[in-house]
């Protein structure tokens, strides 16, 4: 039957000059203490000279008189950590603190050599038996640790360092201790109790404690520090639940995921984009600094091949993605030296399984997500919160990065330890994007031939190589893979062609006379226009070269391209340069009538942003020299036909996109978070167009019900006067 | 398919449902990849299908079930899918499929399909359909392909083994298995993808089926007021 008083066994009190140390209870009153560090047991005097055992009112009435204290390091909680250690041997001891060896090797030296206790004896001594990059210990350091072996029988564990108190040994005075505790304990029941609010109360509790007289308390009321220690060392999975409720308890704690196992190569391949932290002048003539570069890359995950991809500057487009993706999908462009020593590096392409890419509508815009399916398996986009589904893409960016950490020009962050005031990024950068480019390039070709663990000590060619050599390269047309590439839009079609994006496209007349003459029939009369064809039809943008456009055929189930009217103006422009074109029209100026004077205006603001490069800020320099950057890379790298695979066409197969037989029209997901509501006049125009296959069931997931959304529908009973919830309580009732 | 979920959405091209399906967590594309390459089903949709309910206190309630799928004999079933039986008894799951069973029966059609997507993700399955929806738009010559490959099959009676038809097809064997997952997932032949085929799969030949049940059903709701 055990008392009410829980005295942890080897607690030390001292009591009139001797310390005793407390071993068990008797019963449920009367307990046994030793004198602390001998076997005799404790007795108490009693007035006429008889000795009895201490009791529970015993030590209540002398804690309470101040005649007995608690003395938390009693000798035997000292040397009860000491045994902590004592039983360690050399190789526990080197794991946790390496100079612990060092002085046991020094002090066992000196005892078995029988050196004196002389400071400056033992001093050189030591110095000759420490290595040279540590610090010749002082001698009184050696004579203590002598004794220390002596003391404690040779165990190496005794010249392990004891400081700090052990795991779980609160310093504070034990009913503050208590209060901290029920503090964190009180944050994570509470579900609005705040850190600075647990704080408070824990102080006001100490006060009011120590008003009242109550010992134990300690001299100043725990600091603000300490409770919240307190409560962030007890954050897990229980606390957070109690908090938080399971939901964010299990976002927060809960793996993630699943894994999935891939085994081959292009069975799921991951795209992603990350930003360099190397400022680069824009070329070797102008040595402004420029442009912070982006890459966006392509990572297979069974090989962990980096396919072909080059860095750009300025924002993420879906351009930059569309061309990590075609690195993938068509054959690599490699340069002669690398093509001579290894010629097998071109067949390193093919069909993707799944894709998948970041959260980020500007790698992966939902207009393209309906032709990327051609091409692909699946498109999968990442949960939020979740990182680690691209774990393959970021180790591939850190050892990248990595690669590029010292060179001249890096930004660091303001926490890294490097950062001197002294460097200015700015004024170091010396590579141009050219180059940044070239060094790149050779990186992506080393990890493409660095062997990783991962692997099992294979190099990711090594492992394309195989896969490629027991199956086969599954090729696509060049010209299908840049359609399914390019973005489904709608536009309209007259006979003077297609305007998108302020640039005219009409040069195929032959072209254009038959899809007028054969999809007309299909165009609602409301939209018709008179004497001249009009009809709505969905166009295939490229954002990599505005020179042309394809337009689909309904009624022959084909594309018909169509050129721009201002090829000079559009040859190989890309999207990005065509908005910078066009925000520097100036609005009050007449617009450009003629090609001429489009191309003339286009130089002109080239030149005007290349002038004044070197008075502007960095942050405008910026947006120049992503533009600027653009015209670089076009004239550098433009592929237009596929490398000589000759030699390779036993390892070849053609295969085809899908969708040659759909029946929709490949766009995004719906982005609308409600159901699509057809109004009550219901006329054609409002109603969202659905293919022929239903009402507007919205493909999205389920959305939620909203009470505000009660729609007064008397008249019109969807139901035929069937009451579903007749008979049936509502939903919640107990299960 | 939204940008900011909880699970993972995706996207893909079915050839049954002969437009792009997008899908929610692992379970639907697991079902849906099955489907694809069963040949027991002729088409499938994912969410074409909207319920209106009003409940007693006046609130419209939209229900979505999850697939339509057309079976060989044009069947049509609508479905949910859940990662496994257990959810279709929770509270809160039970009762409203319940009333769309009720709806469904209302308009003629069979009760919801409870499709548990666990038994679709387990290791064999995923792999033997990984091989083969990557191979599906293999071109193959449909004359001499097509005829070579039912030449082997009704010589042994209507069913032959998968190396035999491998062989008759000839040419480099991963091109051979590749263009046999063609013809699979447009039911030319049939054979058993719950776990990767070895030499000795069953290999026959399904009747040829083409689907109009599911787009009559559909039809049969569409442009109706909610």
């Amino acid at each position: 039957m055990a008392s009410n008083l829980r005295l942890p066994v080897g607690s030390v009190f001292e009591h009139g000059g001797v310390r005793i140390a407390f071993v068990e209870e008797i019963d449920g009153f009367v307990l046994r203490f030793l004198v602390e560090g001998s076997d005799e047991e404790f007795h108490v005097v009693l007035a006429n000279g008889v000795r009895v055992r201490p009791t529970v009112q015993w030590v209540l009435v002398e804690s309470l008189a101040g005649r007995l204290v608690d003395c938390a390091t009693g000798q035997e909680t000292i040397s009860e950590w000491a045994g902590r250690f004592l039983g360690l041997d050399k190789a526990a001891c080197l794991a946790r603190q390496p100079m612990s060896v060092l002085k046991y090797d020094i002090a066992l030296r000196a005892l078995i050599e029988g050196m004196p206790r002389n400071a400056d004896r033992l001093r050189d001594f030591a110095s000759k038996l420490v290595p040279d990059d540590v610090g010749a210990p002082s001698g009184r350091s050696v004579i203590r640790w002598m004794n220390n072996l002596e003391l404690n029988d040779g165990r190496i564990g005794a010249m392990c360092n004891r400081s700090g108190r052990p795991k779980g040994w609160s310093p504070l005075a034990p009913v503050a201790d208590r209060l901290v505790q029920q503090g964190m304990a009180l944050f994570y029941a509470d579900t609005s109790l705040k850190k600075m609010g647990t704080v408070g109360l824990v102080v006001a509790a100490w006060t009011d404690l120590k008003e009242r007289g109550v010992r134990g308390l300690g001299e100043a009321p725990p600091s603000k520090t300490t409770i919240v220690n307190r409560i962030n060392a007890n954050e897990n999975l229980a606390t957070t639940t109690s908090k938080f409720g399971r939901h964010d308890a299990k976002r927060t704690f809960v793996a993630s995921g699943e894994t999935i196992t891939v085994s081959r190569p292009f069975e799921m391949v991951f795209l992603d984009g990350t930003e360099f932290e190397q400022v680069v002048h824009y070329s070797s003539d102008v040595r402004i600094p420029s442009a912070k570069l982006k890459a966006v890359g392509l990572i297979d995950g069974c090989s962990l091949y980096a396919f072909p991809n080059s860095p750009f500057a300025g924002p993420y487009r879906a351009e930059m993605s569309m061309n990590a993706l075609m690195g993938a999908l068509l054959p690599p462009t490699l340069d002669e030296a690398t093509l001579a020593e290894n010629p097998e590096l071109v067949l390193n392409f093919g069909r993707i399984g799944v894709l998948k890419g970041d959260n980020d509508k500007a790698l992966l815009p939902p207009s393209a997500l309906g032709n990327l399916a051609n091409v692909m398996r699946r498109v999968e986009l990442a949960r939020k919160f979740s990182p680690n589904d691209k774990s393959p893409v970021e180790g591939f960016w850190k050892w990248m990065k990595g690669q590029f950490d010292n060179e001249p020009g890096t930004v660091l962050s303001p926490r890294s330890r490097k950062r001197s005031i002294r460097r200015d990024p700015l004024a170091e950068a010396s590579m141009t994007r050219a180059s940044f480019a070239r060094k790149y390039e050779q990186r992506r070709l080393l990890w493409n031939d660095t062997a990783h663990g991962a692997l099992g000590d294979r190099t990711p060619n090594q492992i394309m190589a195989e896969f490629i050599d027991a199956e086969y390269v599954r090729r696509m047309r060049r010209a299908d893979v840049q359609r399914q590439l390019a973005r489904t839009v709608d536009g309209h079609l007259t006979t003077d062609g297609v305007t998108y994006d302020n640039v005219r496209y009409r040069w195929n007349r032959a072209g254009i006379t038959k899809l007028l003459s054969e999809n007309l029939a299909s165009q609602a009369f409301a939209s018709r226009l008179q004497g001249t064809a009009k009809i709505a039809v969905s166009l295939r943008v490229y954002d990599w070269n505005l020179d042309f456009i394809e337009v689909f055929d309904q009624a022959n189930n084909a594309f018909v391209t169509l050129w721009s009217d201002d090829p000079e103006y559009t040859e190989f422009l890309t999207r990005y340069e065509h908005k910078f074109h066009q925000s520097c029209r100036v609005s009050g100026e007449t617009g450009a009538q003629t090609a001429e004077e489009r191309a003339l205006r286009r130089g002109r603001s080239l030149q005007k942003e290349w002038e004044n490069l070197h008075n502007r800020s960095y942050g405008v320099a910026k947006r120049a020299a992503a533009v600027l950057a653009a015209v670089e890379t076009r004239t550098g790298s433009i592929r237009t036909d596929d490398p000589d695979l000759t030699d390779f066409e036993a390892l070849l197969g053609y295969s085809e996109p899908a969708g040659h037989d759909r029946l929709d029209v490949p766009r995004g997901p719906s982005q609308r978070r409600t159901p699509a509501d057809v109004d009550d006049a219901g006329d054609a125009a409002s109603a969202p167009a659905s293919d022929g296959f239903g009402p507007v069931a919205d493909l999205g997931p389920d959305p939620r019900t909203r009470l505000d959304e009660l729609i007064a529908d008397q008249a019109d009973d969807p139901d035929d006067g069937i009451d579903w919830d007749e008979d049936a309580p509502s939903e919640g009732d107990g299960r | 398919m939204t940008y900011d979920k909880d699970y993972g959405t995706s996207c893909s091209y079915l050839t049954k449902a002969r437009r792009v399906q997008f899908f929610e967590g692992p379970n639907e594309p697991a079902f849906a990849e099955f489907m694809e390459m069963s040949t027991r089903c002729v088409a499938i949709l994912f969410q074409p299908l909207e319920m209106v309910f009003k409940r007693k206190d006046g609130l419209i309630v939209r229900k979505y079930p999850d697939v339509a799928v057309e079976l060989w004999n044009h069947a049509v079933r609508f479905g949910e899918i859940k990662s496994n039986q257990a959810w279709f008894d929770a509270p809160g799951v039970r009762r409203p499929l319940d009333r769309m069973d009720l709806a469904l029966a209302a308009a003629g059609l069979e009760p919801l399909m409870r499709i548990s997507g666990e038994p679709f993700r387990t290791e064999p399955v995923l792999e033997a359909q990984a091989e083969a929806m990557e191979a599906r738009f293999i071109p193959f010559d449909l004359e001499a392909d097509v005829q070579a490959v039912t030449d082997v099959v009704t010589a042994t009676g209507g069913c032959a083994r998968y190396g035999a038809v491998l062989a008759a097809l000839g040419g480099r064997r991963a091109r051979a298995r590749d263009k046999l997952y063609a013809m699979l997932v447009r039911r030319i032949v049939g054979f058993d993808l719950s776990k990767r085929p070895t030499a000795d799969t069953p290999v026959t030949l399904p009747r040829p089926v083409v689907p109009y049940a599911l787009r009559e059903v559909l039809g049969r709701f569409s442009g109706r007021k909610p």
